[in-house]
């Protein structure tokens, strides 16, 4: 992917389409991508695209539902667009969507200390670290997101533009494995490793603030009337956080990772999100973000959908929730 | 754990499953007194945070029940329910809490007698699991202080 080409693409998208603003990054001091508004189509000379972004832009999209907004989008953000439009939150008309190529986002948590680093350049299958006047290159595949080593989309599902370039294989299997090797254990020890998880998590609310389907106005941690949960963050009060947030995400989490990217704490929220997907797969056959016009998993029925419940049809000889 | 008596936090829905509740009593059905009801206008009324509220605030067991699908009264409130819950109970097993905190049940108004039945289960499920350990705040520090002491 070419930077003049980006450059150039998205001018011509600000123009074309008379845009208020557009979603992209911008390099930061220490080479690394930040989010970035351009609100002049001059200043889209610093826009900038590479595996060092991390938060999904279509995040920051239901706050302009007034405004004609641009936005940079990988696959998986192209994904949470079609959900976004398929809940209400935004107009298809009113976003123009500009489709770049995916070779996988890097986790800077793998990446240890990184003060005075700075991010040189990325290479076709490595990039370029230097610190101190001395450089260190990279293997990228080893420093991806989980969630983009089984990204399953990584090129735009829907675009109005598409800058050209190399995108990541789509390819299934990491969290996956993850989530079997998870099953195999004894149901008393996955709670104890998800309980060291939850206790590692301070309620900071980063997950919630960087994903792009937690729109609500007022979300139900915070709720005094009534009160779920304690604000502090206790082991089992962490638990139900994770646990009431992952299961909103079910069937509407297109696995970004933006919000894993985002945890200080490094609590594993790839496995349960995984699982919620899987889950909602396995019994209604639904993959998020797809189809636009489809309804969320969650917000619809089918008469013949799988029955567990006691006294139910479909309880013999099968087992819900392997 | 001989005496252990659990609570059991029931969830019925206003049309059938608490009809059917009503009707064990009526019909003279025995069933163990654990259960405390909560009605509800339907079972599509049951956010799965109730659940997990009813959990943390010490319940040994949660019931869900509502109308047979098809029998609803707001026609379509059951099939929305049967779906989010069993999303929520996939979700809770991956979790690794005893299956025995969560069932959820299909009761219509005339069954009374199958009524009695599921609760009589269900107590003998959720006696057999124990009391709630793992879900309630104060007695989660209790159960960290004890395992960090042995």
């Amino acid at each position: 992917m070419r930077q003049d080409d980006l450059f150039l693409t998205c001018q011509k998208a600000f123009q074309e389409r008379g845009l208020d603003l557009l979603l992209g990054y911008e390099k930061s001091s220490s080479g690394f991508l930040r989010p970035a508004v351009f609100t002049a189509p001059e200043s889209l000379e610093r826009i900038s695209w590479d595996p060092s972004a991390s938060l999904n832009l279509a995040t920051y999209l239901p706050r302009f539902k007034s405004k004609k907004v641009g936005i940079l989008a990988p696959g998986c953000v192209s994904r949470s667009i079609i959900i976004l439009i398929n809940e209400g939150q935004i107009n298809r008309e009113q976003v123009t969507i500009i489709g770049v190529p995916c070779r996988g986002l890097i986790e800077k948590r793998k990446l240890g200390d990184l003060e005075g680093v700075r991010l040189v350049e990325f290479r076709d299958e490595s990039f370029v670290l230097e610190k101190e006047n001395q450089r260190r290159e990279l293997n990228l595949e080893d420093y991806l997101s989980e969630s983009c080593l089984s990204c399953a989309y990584p090129a735009p599902v829907i675009y109005d533009y598409l800058i050209q370039g190399p995108s990541r294989e789509g390819s299934k299997g990491f969290l996956e494995k993850r989530i079997k090797d998870l099953t195999r254990l004894s149901p008393e020890e996955r709670l104890l490793y998800f309980k060291r998880e939850a206790e590692k998590c301070i309620r900071c609310y980063a997950c919630r603030q960087a994903c792009p389907m937690c729109y609500c106005e007022s979300c139900f941690v915070e709720s005094s009337e009534p009160r779920w949960l304690q604000a502090a963050p206790e082991p089992v009060d962490n638990l139900i956080w994770l646990l009431t947030r992952v299961y909103h995400l079910a069937g509407r989490c297109v696995q970004c990772g933006s919000c894993s990217r985002a945890c200080p704490e490094g609590v594993d929220l790839m496995s349960l999100l995984a699982w919620a997907n899987q889950s909602v797969f396995e019994l209604f056959q639904y993959q998020p973000g797809l189809k636009i016009g489809e309804k969320p998993a969650l917000g619809e029925y089918r008469l013949e959908d799988p029955d567990f419940f006691w006294g139910g049809g479909q309880t013999e000889g099968k087992k819900c929730c392997s | 754990m001989e005496d252990f008596e659990p609570k059991i936090i029931a969830f019925l829905c206003n049309w059938c499953s608490y009809a059917g509740a009503d009707l064990a009593g009526v019909s003279r059905f025995q069933y163990p007194p654990n259960v405390r009801i909560i009605r509800v206008p339907c079972s599509g009324r049951v956010n799965p945070l109730f659940v997990l509220k009813a959990l943390y605030e010490g319940a040994d067991g949660v019931l869900v029940s509502g109308c047979h699908p098809g029998d609803c009264h707001y026609q379509s409130g059951n099939y929305y329910a049967r779906r989010r819950l069993e999303v929520f109970k996939n979700l809770l097993n991956f979790l690794g809490l005893n299956p025995a905190r969560f069932k959820m049940a299909w009761i219509s108004a005339s069954e009374g007698a199958q009524f009695a039945q599921l609760v009589r289960e269900y107590v003998q499920e959720v006696k057999d699991a124990g009391p709630n350990l793992e879900f309630v705040r104060e007695k989660a520090d209790l159960v960290r202080f004890l395992n960090e002491a042995r």
